[in-house]
């Protein structure tokens, strides 16, 4: 260790030691004092002059303690400790002033970190796996952009063929339904090559993972994720060897994936890897399947266009002979490979929530942006107060950087303590926010927490804020000249005019900020509106719905027939159940199913003419769901096997085939061969949503689940109810077990709250949209009544003189009212055009008004104007009570 | 102002403490300060006391040690002597002080025949 560095580490020691040197120096100087003196009496001098000689002679006792001790320790930290003590007394004496300044900048910190942390989860992270970097999907893609993986038998040429790629896997995720000791529960997994963990580099927690042995399934074999692992068995290690079925195959638990590591679709945890060879073998054959996502690892050096060239030409030679592959959809889906960054798992959740939570993000920002706005202008109104307090430190011989430090430290202790609150805040709203997307049939699980990276994000703006509202306000305001503070007569000071400008500027880029964030909540919030004012076709009130399946092997398929009679005659029969069906899809689940129809005598002009959604719906689907029937006749019980086939369509279906002409009566064909079908149109109905709200519907067929053309596993259980559809929940599920206990009811929800969560994102920006701009605007309005109050404060003296010159109090009112009025009107000259251009890019995410809605503007700018006027009036109220007399004696 | 001549003197001061252990052997503050004293005058030390922060600081960087001891007048002082350590510093800087003392002076001397 070199001498200066000694000198550190002995300072450090003796700043964590303490003072307990200072008694020992005590005695040193003590010693050194007495002999001193003992020498100068020796010399002969009285012991008066010897001890004034020996003083005089060693000079200030104080000043070489001091410097002693600042050499012994770190003088800048005690500094810096004695001005945080100092700081926090401050923030004692004045709580009110403490007190906006912690809330606003919880509100504001708060709801920027909470964002930022969802942001962060959904947008930024990746995938808790191996070099995530160098994954990619491959993809089909074409005109209608990528899509999915090519078909399986093509996956395979890829595998065997490159060799750009370190290694490739087929996955797919899915719902499983899985059977654990007897009992069958619904569990989000995976099929997945056995590449799978290799190619992500994920190994086991216990056991092993996945081997591409295992596509072999002798025997089949399943690897648990570690979450699922930890709540489902209690992180059990007997685990292992476990059988577990699925889909009826019984396989063989053989390990536990690393902790962390729930699959590559975010969102949606994994709790189950499976083979991917699980599947259906004619499903793997199948030349045109088209259902599962290709994740491939490049190898080091490899550039992502050098292999997606060495894939493209084994795409081409595969796709081009394929004979049932019609030129569209050569052109919009199959028309070339690209690959695509899988560092952060599927694109899905990206692509839904990118948008919104940017928007909010800027949203949040803002609000930020008006509370620090309050920030500065508080902190410029008080250290003008303080003025003279720094004039007589300046006065009594601190340094300027002395007192800067100190006021730093005072400031930035605020934003600390501000920012230390809106932490805990935006623990618990990052909750909330995720708590928002986990709604609905396919609930997202987001796992938003304050990590590293969040903490870095929160620590820089806090520090960016601190400075620029904080910080510099205060010490342009504090670059007081001692003398003249000094000289200032009263308690009170005047603000200076380039002072008072600024902090005028200040409040009318409020108005303007919080116009456009009022504007812009005010567009989500009536999308909204529209969106649930929008007829959806169907009645979603008072309607129960669940999935319901029957997992044993002894369904077959007349078994099932009866089941969902049985079941349908068991729900009639619940007290309050109005009607009750069962469905393949139900309104806004989402989900759709696509069916090939000839209608005779309509005249095909491309592939995608004869393609119809199908839902198959047993009796009463159109009364318990409230869809109107136009013409003909709903499905009845005679509608079954054997029968004459029977199909219903909607209205959109009507009017492209039959050209609004009546359907019924009209024959309609469906697949070939063996699954040949001919039906009669025997109904027609009103138009309902069917996958999401915002598109149109499309053309729907209807056929009855005792004509089914397919075999029916799964349907969901629909009943009506006068009263609260939840409160049947336990009798209706009662019904479903009592008819086998291997009989699965999941997803067990309202209508209500289906279409709720159809709007998630819509929802999301309109109600968190709208609750920030609504803060905005509270905050603009403290921001006007802080000025106005201090300014009314200021001019007491002045006003107390014009009501004694004989100005009435309407007269002073009107005085201070103007003043709002004027500010209010400057930042709507700029908050209006901004507004306006804020507002553009969000016209994709509107529905059924455009980005500059005169109503909307309109409305948002008379609840600025009233919110100002009423933070306006309680000041203007005040100096209107001031008394002159005693006004002017106090001047 | 009296802390920049201070900070300007530091190392002088320093040196002088070093070298006056050095040459003396074991001394306290006091013998320190009237030594010093003695042979610059008040243009190192400003005043007694300012040797107390040097001495601190030479402590810190181990150049030299402190002990209570005995004065000849029979009292209680602590009593500073240099170290291994101390003796190299002092015999580094006393070899630097000349060279940049030699070189200044060669810089600062009226030149001999110069150009104008």
């Amino acid at each position: 260790m070199t001498g200066p560095m000694r000198e550190w580490w002995a300072r450090t020691l003796g700043f964590v030691r303490g003072r307990q040197a200072d008694c020992d120096f005590e005695a040193e100087l003590a010693a050194h004092i007495e002999m001193a003196v003992e020498d100068n009496l020796r010399s002969g001098m009285s012991l008066e002059e010897a001890r004034r000689q020996a003083a005089m002679k060693f000079g200030s006792r104080l000043a070489a303690k001091e410097r002693a001790s600042d050499q012994r320790g770190l003088p800048w930290l005690e500094s810096f400790f004695r001005d945080l003590g100092y700081a926090f007394r401050g923030m004692r004496k004045s709580p009110a002033f403490t007190g906006v300044v912690v809330l606003t900048l919880a509100l504001g910190i708060g709801a920027n970190t909470a964002l930022f942390s969802l942001v962060e989860a959904v947008l930024l992270r990746h995938l808790p796996v191996r070099d995530p970097k160098s994954l990619y999907f491959l993809v089909n893609a074409g005109a209608r952009g990528p899509n999915g993986a090519p078909p399986y038998p093509c996956y395979e040429l890829f595998r065997n063929q490159t060799r750009s790629f370190a290694g490739m896997a087929a996955f797919t995720a899915d719902n499983l339904n899985v059977t654990i000791d007897g009992r069958a529960e619904q569990l989000w997994g995976e099929y997945a090559s056995g590449t799978y963990f290799d190619v992500l580099g994920v190994r086991a927690s216990i056991g092993r993972v996945l081997t591409a042995a295992d596509d072999q399934l002798r025997p089949p074999v399943a690897v648990l994720s570690h979450a699922y692992w930890q709540t489902r068995f209690g992180g059990d290690p007997g685990v292992l060897g476990k059988t577990v079925s699925i889909n009826r195959t019984p396989l063989t638990i053989v390990g536990v994936a690393q902790p962390g590591f729930t699959g590559i679709v975010p969102g949606r945890p994994s709790g189950i890897t499976v083979p991917f060879t699980v599947q259906d073998p004619r499903l793997l054959a199948e030349p045109m399947s088209w259902f599962f996502e290709i994740v491939s690892r490049i190898k080091p050096g490899i550039d992502p266009r050098q292999a997606r060239a060495e894939l493209e030409p084994i795409y081409q030679h595969y796709i081009e002979p394929l004979i049932d592959l019609s030129p569209e959809m050569r052109r919009d889906y199959l028309n070339h490979m690209e690959l695509q960054p899988a560092s952060k798992g599927t694109a899905t959740l990206r692509g839904r929530f990118a948008e919104p939570l940017l928007i909010l993000m800027v949203v949040v920002g803002l609000v930020l942006l008006v509370g620090c706005s309050n920030l500065a202008n508080l902190f410029m109104a008080r250290a003008t107060s303080r003025e003279k307090e720094f004039a007589v430190r300046l006065a009594i011989g601190a340094g300027r950087w002395r007192l800067a430090r100190q006021l730093l430290t005072e400031t930035m202790l605020l934003f600390g303590c501000g920012s230390a609150v809106g932490l805990l805040l935006a623990i618990w709203g990052s909750q909330l926010l995720a708590g928002f997307l986990a709604v609905g049939r396919t609930p997202l699980f987001i796992e938003a927490h304050v990590d590293g990276t969040v903490l870095a994000f929160t620590a820089g703006i806090v520090l960016l804020t601190g400075l620029v509202f904080g910080v510099a306000p205060t010490l342009a305001a504090a670059r007081a000249n001692p003398h003249t503070a000094l000289h200032g007569s009263g308690s009170r000071s005047t603000d200076s005019r380039a002072r008072t400008g600024m902090r005028q500027t200040l409040v009318v880029a409020q108005v303007a900020l919080s116009l456009t964030l009022l504007v812009g909540g005010g567009l989500f919030v009536r999308t909204l509106v529209n969106l649930n004012r929008l007829a959806l076709g169907f009645r979603p009130q008072g309607v129960l719905t669940m999935s319901v399946l029957p997992v044993g092997p002894a369904y077959t398929d007349a078994r099932l027939e009866a089941l969902w009679a049985e079941l349908l005659a068991r729900v009639r029969k619940v007290p309050g159940v109005q009607t009750a069906s069962v469905s393949v899809l139900t309104p806004l689940s989402g989900r759709d199913r696509g069916v090939r129809v000839s209608v005779r005598g309509f005249q095909p002009n491309a592939g995608l003419d004869r393609l119809m959604s199908q839902n198959h719906i047993s009796e009463g689907y159109f009364e318990t769901f409230g869809i109107p029937l136009v013409a003909g006749r709903t499905f009845t019980a005679a509608d079954r096997e054997g029968a004459p086939g029977a199909v219903i369509v909607n209205q959109a279906a009507a009017k492209f085939y039959f050209h609004g002409g009546n359907p019924i009566g009209a024959t309609l064909e469906t697949g070939s061969g063996a699954q040949h079908r001919v039906y009669e149109i025997v109904g027609l109905v009103r138009d309902a949503k069917h996958m999401s709200v915002r598109q149109a519907t499309p053309r729907l067929l209807y056929i009855p689940t005792t004509q089914r053309r397919e075999r029916l596993t799964r349907l969901t259980l629909a009943v009506r109810t006068a009263g609260n559809p939840a409160r049947l929940t336990a009798a209706v599920e009662r019904e479903v077990r009592a008819l086998g206990s291997d009989i699965l009811a999941t997803e067990v929800m309202t209508l209500e709250q289906q279409v709720d969560a159809a709007l998630v994102q819509e929802r999301l920006l309109s109600t968190v949209g709208g609750f920030f701009s609504f803060l905005a605007l509270v905050l603009s309005a403290v921001g006007l009544y802080g000025l106005l109050a201090h300014a009314v404060s200021q001019r007491t003296g002045e006003i107390g003189i014009r009501m004694a010159l004989g100005a009435d109090r309407g007269a002073v009112v009107w005085m201070i009212l103007r003043r709002s009025l004027w500010l209010v009107a400057i930042g709507l000259a700029v908050g209006v055009p901004a507004a306006l251009l804020a507002a553009r890019p969000l016209a994709a995410l509107l529905y059924g008004l455009e980005p500059t809605n005169t109503t909307t503007v309109a409305v948002c700018v008379l609840v600025l104007v009233a919110t100002a006027m009423l933070a306006s009036y309680l000041p203007a109220h005040r100096a209107s009570r001031i008394d002159p007399i005693t006004a002017l004696r106090n001047e | 102002m009296a802390g920049s001549k201070l900070d300007l003197l530091q190392g002088t001061l320093d040196l002088m403490v070093l070298q006056t252990l050095a040459s003396m052997g074991p001394l306290h503050g006091y013998g320190l300060a009237r030594r010093i004293e003695q042979r610059s005058g008040d243009e190192v030390l400003l005043n007694q006391g300012t040797i107390y922060a040097s001495l601190v600081r030479l402590q810190q960087r181990r150049w030299i040690a402190a002990e209570w001891g005995m004065s000849d007048t029979n009292r209680r002082a602590k009593y500073y002597s240099i170290t291994r350590a101390g003796r190299k510093q002092l015999a580094e800087e006393t070899s630097n002080w000349q060279r940049l003392a030699a070189v200044i002076g060669r810089v600062l001397a009226p030149s001999e025949g110069g150009t104008k």
